[in-house]
């Protein structure tokens, strides 16, 4: 339970405010890294054009986004990788639903009023909490806020963009080592590399935008509201 | 009546008793209070007020250091220096960067061989609920975007129930990334290191204030090189109210003096008449002191500063004596027989005002009203047994002009005139009841709060739920049924949160049934299939069940807490003789009085709602001091009717009560609050009004010049002096100066043009002169 003991309803307000933000910090993490990173010429642009990456070049107001991961977590010790796949459907204003479907089937909705897990109110896990600080920073897509949080590195190979991101801030050293995007037009691999040597990879695909007002996505989030 | 020589004696003998007195008394300790809440009245009982102020302490003896500045790197290069700078200064001990965060990793190495132990109800209750069900939630979050991110912890803590365990510590911690291990947040596009500093102890008795000095230079040191520096907590606050409560003592106290001195070498053209006045003055003080300190072992701040009114009352009785000393003929002895009557009814009369506020069960109050009964006592012992010593008639001062209105102003047309302009000013009148008002805060520190509460959350101790039980099993088993109630008050939105022990310090018995759960678990081969699934090693299965098996022992609460956080420390009050107590947290509470009542309907929990227990209390005494007001002029109207007559004496007091009523319409119509501290200043003005009234009403008629050229001189002073209390920074004492002004000038004005013609004072004066 957070604590918030001052003592006014405001307050209770501005309690409600910061989840808000935490919960849209991380929605707006995977949007940026998955979405809102554009093709790799803005990342190997001047730094004066790579300041405001802020925009997704896909992503018109009113329109949301699906597309299909494929997960692979691999840990040291352990016998064989855990894999997973599922689809993610980002809408600019409902938040971003992580959907796997297989093996196991689980949801999380990652939106300004919380963040949740089958339909549980997650709160602050440890996890999210910790990565809380990379959220706020990615908030806006902005890259200088970026570079606050991680050491930033770029390489580009013909049209392939890789984005190097090496943690320098507490506690998101502590909790990952690294991370590394690559695309194309859009962002289709992503690793987490964990601190003893284990990662998590992912591969996406089967990008489309659809209307935000289609009745899929609508439903999607339906349950939520 | 004493002769000279006697009383001169006797006034010796009785500054002996009052020095002897002082020194046995004086306390060996500092005895000048500061803490504001401590002339509060104690309300409640004595375990919550205990666990008030035991929750409160972590907060109390903290100062919060914020810099800012455009980018990050210069922040953390900034917040580096202000640390360097705060562990320069002797009273203030910051916490090095990265404390919290190391605690907390330590907390976890601590807790963790007892992770089998220790699960969220939630947790517990879906274990029972379906045990299969809850595994295979675990394990699909394993595949989602939490197994992604959590790395490492698959091994430590393969169910992730110990990480949940864990939660509400972590929300503990500042909610800021740690850059250099300092704190840091983002706000407003400016970047802000965060750093601690409780003070020391050397530190924490902030008398003269070192602090506030520290800030100012700190906060020029800041802008000198672009940052911005925010502070806040509550040792600023307690330095900030003791300085400007000197201050104010100082200058009120200091031109007050002046004042009198400037008026009487004018108007007496002597300086003996100063030093007698300044005599009885001190006099005064000192007796004030004396009995306050004997009474009650210590001189609060705020009674100072009260107390320095009775300067006002006390030159009144001076200036009776010494403006009498310039009529031609007049003789040390004889004076102080003629004006005696009036004196001693105006004593009578005040005294029992003032000690009739030592019936209300309010410290601030009784310290004051003992200060000034005290203070008056002493000085009109000094005017009547040593003044005559002391004063010689006048050689070069002219004698006081004849002074009388043309006709006295008729009660019957003043008064219900005097109502009717002063109703639409009653209607106006706004009643505060607010602890704030006890507090000074200057513009630049509430300013910065405002900006500390928009960056960071500022937990505070003042609300609580208190829960009581004969042991600490049964509390802590008291505080987990407690969980449902607090979920529903916080859906409903009746509290914004809570901060509890309840997941954190689990009981004896909710351990072993956490354990017991796990070991059914791997009894049904549950936990081995989940890791089995999970591509765990047989080996890495066998250990994490014989992890489970291993009996530990059950963790105490007191095993517990040292490692906690100094917050949730706090939350444990202990177990007492009769019973063992804890607190629950409430923030953001929206509805006290739901919580109130509902916590009336339980046994063994109260709920402790400090600032509003005290708020009410205020309220309470406001009503209770409109009461008393009423009282101590019907006490003061019987004195004066016995005394005087029926129609003198409602004469005299018309001239208080009046006052009084004008000086509430006044404060309406300012659009000035109206709190409990206004209704205690009008007791003032009822007590300088009856001597203003008595003065000169019941002066002879030779006397009548001289009376009306003392309570000139009187309410000329008085006037300057409380006129300064009104721009006082503490609203209480500001609201002191706001009433009595206006109260004094419409007494002084009242007192000369309601006096009745002089064939009649004559004959009443005689008849009074006789009866007293």
């Amino acid at each position: 339970m957070l604590l918030l003991t001052t003592d006014t309803a405001a307050e209770a307000g501005r309690f409600r405010q910061r989840l808000n933000l935490r919960a849209f910090g991380l929605a707006s993490l995977l949007a940026s890294v998955l979405v809102l990173l554009p093709g790799s010429g803005v990342w190997a642009d001047t730094e004066a054009a790579a300041d405001s990456v802020a925009v997704a070049p896909m992503l018109d107001s009113g329109q949301a986004l699906r597309a299909v991961f494929q997960q692979q977590r691999t840990l040291p010790d352990l016998a064989r990788p855990l894999r997973s796949e599922g689809e993610l459907i980002y809408h600019p204003d409902q938040g971003l639903i992580w959907r796997v479907t297989a093996p196991l089937q689980s949801e999380m909705l990652i939106r300004d009023t919380g963040v949740y897990q089958d339909g549980e109110a997650v709160g602050q896990g440890t996890t999210m909490a910790g990565l809380q600080p990379l959220f706020a920073a990615l908030f806006g897509g902005d890259r200088s806020a970026l570079s606050e949080h991680f050491e930033l590195e770029e390489a580009l190979n013909g049209d392939r963009w890789t984005l190097q991101l090496t943690p320098k801030t507490e506690p998101l050293a502590s909790l990952l080592a690294a991370m590394e995007a690559t695309g194309t037009d859009v962002v289709e691999t992503l690793r987490i590399k964990d601190l003893d040597g284990g990662e998590t990879r992912l591969e996406f695909s089967s990008y489309r935008s659809e209307d935000a007002d289609d009745p899929d996505i609508r439903q999607a989030f339906d349950a939520y509201n | 009546m004493p002769t000279i020589r006697s009383g001169l004696w006797l006034w010796l003998g009785l500054m002996l008793v009052l020095l002897t007195v002082t020194l046995w008394r004086f306390p060996a300790e500092q005895p000048l209070q500061y803490d504001l809440l401590s002339l509060l009245p104690e309300t409640g009982d004595a375990a919550e007020h205990e666990a008030a102020r035991s929750l409160a302490a972590p907060f109390e003896n903290t100062t919060i250091w914020v810099i800012g500045a455009d980018t990050q790197a210069e922040a953390v290069a900034a917040g580096q220096a202000l640390f360097e700078r705060l562990t320069d200064m002797p009273e203030l001990a910051p916490q090095a960067p990265g404390d919290n965060r190391a605690a907390y990793e330590a907390l976890i190495e601590r807790l963790h061989p007892y992770r089998w132990q220790l699960l969220t109800q939630a947790d517990a209750e879906a274990v029972d609920d379906d045990p299969e069900r809850w595994i295979e939630r675990q394990l699909a979050r394993q595949y989602g975007l939490i197994g992604a991110l959590s790395g490492r912890t698959l091994r430590t803590d393969p169910f992730g129930h110990f990480g949940r365990y864990l939660q509400p510590l972590q929300a503990g911690l500042p909610d800021a990334q740690m850059v250099d291990g300092l704190p840091l947040v983002q706000h407003d596009s400016r970047y802000f290191v965060i750093l601690q500093a409780p003070v020391t102890a050397a530190g924490y008795d902030l008398g003269d204030s070192g602090l506030l000095d520290f800030w100012q230079n700190t906060g020029s040191w800041a802008e000198a090189q672009d940052w911005t520096l925010i502070v806040g907590g509550v040792p600023f606050y307690t330095a900030y109210g003791v300085e400007s409560g000197e201050r104010e003592v100082r200058l009120i106290g200091g031109l007050s003096l002046l004042a009198i001195v400037l008026l009487l070498v004018w108007r007496f053209r002597a300086v003996r008449p100063l030093l007698v006045t300044l005599l009885v003055v001190s006099v005064g003080i000192a007796s004030g002191a004396a009995a306050t300190l004997t009474v009650f072992g210590h001189l609060h701040l705020l009674t100072l500063v009260f107390g320095v009114t009775v300067i006002g009352a006390a030159v009144d009785y001076a200036f009776h004596y010494l403006a009498d000393s310039l009529r031609p003929g007049w003789q040390p002895l004889a004076g102080i027989r003629g004006i005696l009557p009036s004196l001693r009814l105006a004593l009578l009369s005040s005294v029992l005002a003032f000690l009739s506020l030592t019936l209300a069960p309010f410290p601030a109050l009784r310290q004051a009203a003992v200060f000034m009964a005290a203070g008056l006592i002493g000085a009109w012992l000094t005017v009547v047994l040593l003044l005559p010593a002391l004063v010689r008639p006048a050689r070069r001062a002219r004698p006081p002009a004849p002074w009388q209105p043309a006709t006295p102003w008729r009660l019957r047309w003043l008064v219900p005139a005097l109502l009717v302009l002063c109703l639409p000013g009653w209607l106006l009148l706004e009643p505060v009841d607010d602890v704030r008002l006890l507090y000074t805060a200057p513009p630049a520190l509430q300013a910065d709060e405002v900006r500390l509460a928009a960056m960071l959350e500022a937990p505070q101790g003042n609300r609580f739920l208190l829960l009581r039980q004969q042991d600490g099993e049964s509390l802590l088993a008291k505080a987990a049924a407690l969980k449902p109630v607090l979920s529903r008050w916080q859906e409903d939105g009746i509290i914004g949160g809570w901060q509890s022990l309840t997941d954190l310090v689990p009981s004896a018995e909710q351990q072993l049934a956490n354990r017991a759960r796990f070991e059914q678990l791997a009894d049904s081969a549950a936990v081995a299939q989940y890791l089995t699934h999970l591509g765990f090693a047989d080996a890495d299965i066998d250990a994490v069940v014989a992890d489970i098996r291993q009996d530990r022992g059950v963790l105490t609460p007191e095993q517990i807490l040292p490692w906690l956080d100094l917050r949730y420390q706090a939350l444990w009050l202990g177990c007492g003789e009769r019973d063992c107590r804890m607190a629950v947290r409430l923030g953001g509470v929206t509805e006290p009085a739901a919580i109130r009542n509902w916590a009336g309907e339980q046994s063994g929990i109260s709920f402790v709602d400090t600032v509003g227990d005290i708020n009410a209390a205020l309220q309470h005494y406001r009503h209770v001091s409109l009461v008393m007001l009423a009282l101590a002029l019907l006490a003061a109207g019987l004195v004066l009717t016995v005394a005087l007559g029926w129609r003198r004496g409602l004469r005299v007091l018309a001239v208080p009560a009046l006052a009084m009523l004008s000086s509430l319409a006044v404060i309406g119509y300012l659009g000035a609050m109206l709190s409990l501290f206004n209704l205690l200043a009008l007791l003032l003005v009822l007590g300088v009004g009856i001597d203003y009234a008595l003065f000169y009403h019941c002066a002879r008629p030779d006397g009548r010049s001289s009376a009306a050229l003392a309570i000139g001189m009187a309410v000329l002073t008085t006037a300057l002096a409380f006129g300064l209390l009104a721009f006082s920074q503490t609203p209480v004492i500001s609201a002191f100066g706001v009433t009595l002004l206006p109260g004094l000038l419409v007494a002084w004005l009242l007192a000369l043009l309601t006096a009745t013609s002089e064939g009649e004072t004559d004959k009443e004066s005689r008849d009074f002169g006789g009866r007293l």
